[in-house]
């Protein structure tokens, strides 16, 4: 979206912008992966977004996925320029025994669940189990540690989806632990997202596997201002009175998985308990200890880090998770490919924030532009009108800008009866109907 | 190696401090912020982004003559040579003025302008030599109620007072929104309101009183108590009666400072609490806890801006904001209300005025008119009718910044000439005869007159040079209304003192030498900046108190005389019968628009700021089936405008809100703006010999009732 939007900014240059969309609906991660009770970090839809997608020199064309039904080659032809903005859609696993075991997920899978991904909608996520461990501590698994343990009454004020919240209602779960494979100075968590647990009404927080300094600390010395504020957090966190908690998150530590153990399901997480050490650059890394320890739990959920995947026809490079790329420009070992571009996590990693998306896109647009000024873009083969016939030709069901609007209406109007921001369409056959209701899709203007 | 140069911004008042690095070839690279300024200010991305503006591929390098009818909304431009320019348009304003007299010439002077010293003196000096009072302005659209209740009230025009931020323990802040504004009438360091975070740290409260939760409001400042649009006049007067109630007067100073005590006693005691509680929504247990907590206050401050100045009653509500700071014991004290030290810190008395007729009625002005404009609400009318006959804007879009922007397109082909002076093609100067290109701020010399004027809490005088040449064929106002004056045969700074002159030099000087300085001494000071000694707040009544008896007029004649008391009960018994459901406009400014400056460029036209959505709170939303984005039409009496929602729950529901500077479908010289047009919300506001407030001349721009409906 900032792609299309540093590319709309330009009224110097006459530009036309077909938004290709793999699902029915716009936003990727800010509708499917941001949490469900941080609706400020959606406003960027509200207040940026919707106003390029209404842009009339942008069309909207959802339910389309490359690969399957258009080929990047096919692209190639049709247009003056493509970026590939696919995101991440799979992550780094842990690569221990019983990975496998049913019980342990991806935290991406828990995310995509709870907003409501059609891909993800009727997850059998087991929630019977007193314990949850998350593998990791960033800004995902605090995340998924807040919905597992906030009130539902309060989830049942957000948009998230009906799925979830029915699973929430009957989950068992009273404890989260939040697995750091280093110490509490190298959390990977965000401030922001710390100070939140405060905020959880009757949730206790903990901290285990390594104590936390007092504030005269030699080994704070040397530590950044953004490492003490988060430390100094979690001291608050940990040190207020609490009676009677009705959940509770443990940060433990200096400990990573070693493996999952059960018959036939998670049944229990081994432990190794870590030291730091440092490597011969003189970084800080956990080194493994010969401590272990065996944690009791029904759910494992890994948040180590999102990873993308390899796209079909498109350069990979498979040690970073991204589309080969050299600054936005689509390279083939090295060897660029002309008019071709990628934006955001697949381009970069999966690393940062929504909006470090807008400076990645901008690299990427000014990229482009200025392959396009010296004549390195070839000009397209065919028209936009021709492009639209093709694509209704191979996905019938196309979704365009009006019926995404039906869509946002719906789940906005049946959010509204119950003091929700929206109720999500969860399954893509009810997407797709929703959108071509009223008008048929025949009727639908052929812009 | 290119150089860097000290300067500051003019955009607003606070004048924010600015480092302009400047290449070889005397082109400006960067605006940074200056932090070691000594004012403590740090510019913001309006200023620091301004050679968006500077460098606009858009911005006017040559005079232009329009070809076409003024009928033809897109003007058919020629190129012309200054001279030929300048000739043709004298040679008109001459017969114009000769056969129709001077105040058939009028002037528009825009906000810019104000921080353009030299140009302001200039455009002064040019309406004085012409002769005309047909004068107008942006002040009637933002803030002529607080100069004219400081005349009134203390004697001079330029009495206005400044809120004793540094120092205060309670702050109440009405109708303004600081940390997106910046203080207005005031120049306060720009420091994202960390001011305000102090008055708390050292134990001091602020409220704010606005009908939308605004963004200075936090947790580190203070609640913002949502009151209903247009109703803050009740409020204060409430308030005052409330503090009288309370025994909180500081009956000693009223008498020993104060003219006609009771009659505002018995004024103030009209509008007890429990009677405005409805009109205002906000209940009388908490106006009286707010009069409790002033009278409770070290010392207190009340702050009231754009938001009140232009919702019908600026004129009492500011005077009744001064009273209860002078019936508290607040004004001239530390703490409280003051006028800081300033390069002229002179108040000339106001004790004339002069009159102009007109069709729709005789207005009184000042003599001199000084910062005083005629009520701009009324333009169409004066054209319509003939009263005026040539219009020269002056750094102006009063097309847009004004209401009736359909009544004066159809009103403007009546006119025999039309004049605009600006950096830009705007909506106005599209409709003018000739386009006249002036210089923008990075392309003159100037000092910081305006804020340097008593307004800043730290006083500093700050001298600039040009950080560029101006480019192409762009001229100074300075020059360009000399060179006016001389083709009219009328007595022209070109002529008698100053041959060379171009850009004011003189004029500078003439200011700094008030304060024994030259331009000279000031460039040879850290940031060729001067500071002031600080002056006791208790000057305020020596130095502002300019009636013969040097007192506080608690309930001046001219109040009476323009009826305001009258029309203030009217106005209760017109909101006390006002439908339940209605719907209130208010006025909204962003981060991302400064009036119609920043509407060319592309990167404050992002998101919604490529439209102008209409804010409205999801329960107003929901009571009517509206959804975020939903296509509706905002109407009224006195127009339809477009536009799309955009849920926004600070507002108070009953109020919806847009922002002023849109409207730029017709702009045809501005091709970001014109590509992002926005709905221009003045064209719902009153226009009109009753639109205006009487005595201010202010329009009525904010808290108009519109309805909505779905598209």
């Amino acid at each position: 979206m900032y792609a299309a939007q540093h590319l709309l900014e330009r009224s110097d240059l006459a530009v036309e912008i077909d938004l290709y969309e793999r699902l029915p609906t716009p936003w990727g991660l800010v509708r499917a992966g941001v949490a469900p009770d941080h609706p400020e970090k959606k406003l960027v839809i509200d207040r940026q977004f919707s106003f390029a997608l209404q842009d009339s020199r942008l069309r909207y064309l959802g339910n389309v996925e490359i690969g399957r039904d258009v080929r990047p080659a096919e692209l190639a032809e049709w247009y003056d320029a493509a970026i590939y903005a696919t995101g991440a859609a799979s992550d780094t696993r842990m690569g221990i025994p019983g990975e496998e075991l049913p019980g342990c997920w991806a935290a991406r899978e828990f995310v995509s669940f709870y907003n409501g991904h059609p891909d993800f909608a009727d997850l059998k996520i087991d929630l019977q189990s007193e314990r949850a461990i998350v593998v990791g501590n960033g800004n995902v698994a605090l995340d998924v540690a807040r919905i597992l343990t906030m009130p539902v009454a309060e989830l049942e004020r957000t948009d998230i989806s009906d799925q979830a919240l029915a699973a929430l209602r009957d989950s068992r779960v009273r404890e989260v632990v939040l697995l750091g494979r280093r110490g509490h100075l190298q959390g990977a968590f965000a401030n922001p997202e710390l100070e939140e647990l405060e905020h959880i009404p009757g949730v206790e927080v903990t901290a285990e596997g390594e104590d936390l300094p007092d504030d005269d600390d030699v080994m704070l010395d040397g530590a950044d201002w953004t490492t003490r504020r988060k430390l100094d957090t979690l001291k608050r966190l940990v040190r207020r009175p609490s009676s009677n908690p009705r959940k509770r998150i443990i940060f433990r530590f200096l400990s990573s998985p070693v493996e999952i153990v059960g018959n036939g399901r998670v049944e229990q997480l081994l432990v190794a308990r870590n030291r730091l050490e440092r490597d011969a650059g003189g970084r800080l890394f956990a080194a493994a200890t010969e401590e272990q320890e065996v944690l009791q739990a029904g759910l494992v959920l890994r948040a180590i880090g999102y990873r993308g995947d390899p796209f079909p026809g498109l350069p990979f490079d498979t040690r970073r998770g991204v589309i080969a790329n050299l600054g936005g420009r689509i390279a083939d070992d090295g060897k660029v490919w002309p008019g071709a571009y990628v934006t955001g996590w697949i381009k970069r990693g999966c690393r940062g924030i929504i909006g470090s998306n807008k400076r990645c896109a901008a690299e990427t647009v000014a990229a482009l532009l200025e392959d396009r000024a010296v004549g390195r873009l070839r000009a397209p083969e065919i028209g936009r009108d021709s492009v639209l016939a093709i694509l209704r030709d191979r996905q019938p069901e196309l979704v365009r800008l009006d019926g995404w609007r039906r869509i946002d209406h719906a789940e906005r109007s049946a959010g509204r009866e119950l003091g929700r921001p929206r109720r999500k369409l969860t399954r893509t056959g009810e997407l797709l109907a929703c959108a071509a209701a009223e008008q048929g899709l025949h009727q639908e203007s052929s812009r | 190696m290119g150089k860097q140069v000290h300067s500051f911004c003019r955009i607003c008042e606070p004048t924010c401090p600015l480092i302009a690095d400047i290449d070889d070839t005397g082109k400006v690279t960067a605006l940074r912020p200056d932090s070691t300024h000594p004012s403590g200010g740090i510019a913001c991305h309006k200023g620091l982004s301004f050679l968006e503006v500077h460098n606009d591929p858009d911005r006017l390098n040559w005079p232009q003559r329009r070809l076409n009818l003024r009928t033809e909304a897109e003007g058919d431009y020629a190129q012309v040579g200054w001279d030929e320019a300048l000739a043709d348009i004298g040679g008109r304003m001459k017969s114009i003025r000769d056969e129709h007299g001077p105040n058939s010439i009028a002037v528009y002077v825009g906000n810019p302008m104000v921080f353009d010293t030299t140009g302001a003196m200039m455009a002064e000096m040019f309406k004085n030599t012409l002769g005309t009072l047909m004068r107008f302005s942006s002040n009637t659209q933002d803030t002529q109620n607080k100069v004219i209740a400081a005349g009134e009230a203390f004697g001079s025009l330029g009495s206005f007072t400044v809120p004793d931020l540094q120092n205060t323990d309670y702050l109440l802040c009405l109708g303004s929104n600081p940390r997106v504004s910046r203080w207005t009438v005031m120049s306060m360091p720009n420091d994202d309101v960390d001011v305000l975070r102090r008055i708390r740290g050292r134990g001091g409260k602020i409220r704010f009183v606005n009908p939308r939760r605004v963004e200075s409001s936090t947790e580190e400042t203070g609640p913002t108590l949502r009151i209903k649009p247009g109703t803050d006049v009740y409020f204060l007067i409430a308030l005052l009666n409330e503090i009288e109630l309370k025994g909180g007067f500081r009956e000693d100073l009223l008498q020993e400072h104060g003219i006609h005590v009771n009659e505002l006693k018995a004024f103030a005691r009209r509008y007890p609490a429990e009677r405005v509680a409805g009109v205002i929504g906000i209940p009388a247990e908490t106006v009286s806890e707010i009069a409790g907590e002033i009278i409770a206050a070290r010392s207190a401050c009340i702050f009231l801006s754009t938001g009140v100045n232009q919702s019908r009653q600026g004129v009492l509500a500011y005077h009744v904001a001064e009273m209860i700071a002078f019936a508290t014991g607040n004004l001239g004290r530390r703490g409280g209300h003051y006028k800081p030290n300033g390069l002229r810190n002179e108040f000339k008395p106001f004790d004339k005025v002069q009159e102009i007729t007109t069709s729709v009625g005789t207005f009184e002005l000042p003599d001199p008119v000084s910062y005083m404009a005629l009520p701009a609400s009324i333009l169409p009318e004066l054209i319509e009718n003939g009263d005026i006959r040539a219009f020269i804007t002056i750094g102006g879009n009063p097309l847009l910044s004004v209401g009736g922007e359909e009544r004066i397109r159809a009103a403007f082909p009546k006119l025999e000439l039309t004049v605009s002076i600006d950096i830009f093609r705007s909506a106005t100067a599209e409709m003018s005869d000739y386009v006249l290109p002036a210089t923008d701020w990075m392309e003159r010399m100037d000092i910081n007159f305006l804020s340097s004027n008593s307004m800043q809490p730290l006083p500093f005088i700050q001298f600039t040079d040009p950080l560029e040449r101006p480019a192409h064929d762009r001229r100074h106002v300075v020059w360009t209304l000399s060179r006016l004056l001389q083709e009219m045969a009328l007595p022209s700074p070109l002529l008698d003192s100053d041959p060379e002159m171009t850009d004011g030099v003189g004029l500078i000087e003439g200011l700094l030498q008030l304060r024994d300085l030259s331009i000279e001494k000031i460039t040879a000071l850290d940031h060729s900046t001067a500071l002031l000694p600080e002056e006791p707040p208790e000057a305020f009544y020596e130095k502002c108190l300019q009636h013969p008896h040097k007192k506080v007029d608690c309930c001046p004649s001219a109040f009476v005389r323009t009826r305001l008391f009258e029309r203030c009960e009217e106005i209760l018994a017109e909101l006390e019968r006002e439908p339940d459901d209605t719907l209130k406009l208010i006025s909204l400014r962003t981060r991302y628009m400064h009036n119609s400056w920043l509407a060319n460029a592309a990167k404050f036209r992002r998101g919604k700021e490529t439209t102008n959505p209409l804010n409205m709170c999801e329960a107003d939303a929901s009571a009517r089936g509206l959804f975020n984005g939903d296509v509706v039409r905002i109407s009224n009496e006195h127009g339809t405008i477009d536009s799309q929602i955009l849920v926004n729950n600070d507002l108070r529901p009953g109020v919806v809100a847009m922002s002023h500077g849109y409207g730029h479908s017709r702009s045809f010289g501005l091709r970001v703006a014109r590509q992002h047009p926005g709905a221009n919300c003045n064209i719902l506001m009153p226009t009109g010999p009753h639109s205006y407030e009487p005595l201010s001349y202010m329009s009525w721009l904010t808290a108009v009732p519109v309805s909505v409906a779905k598209l």
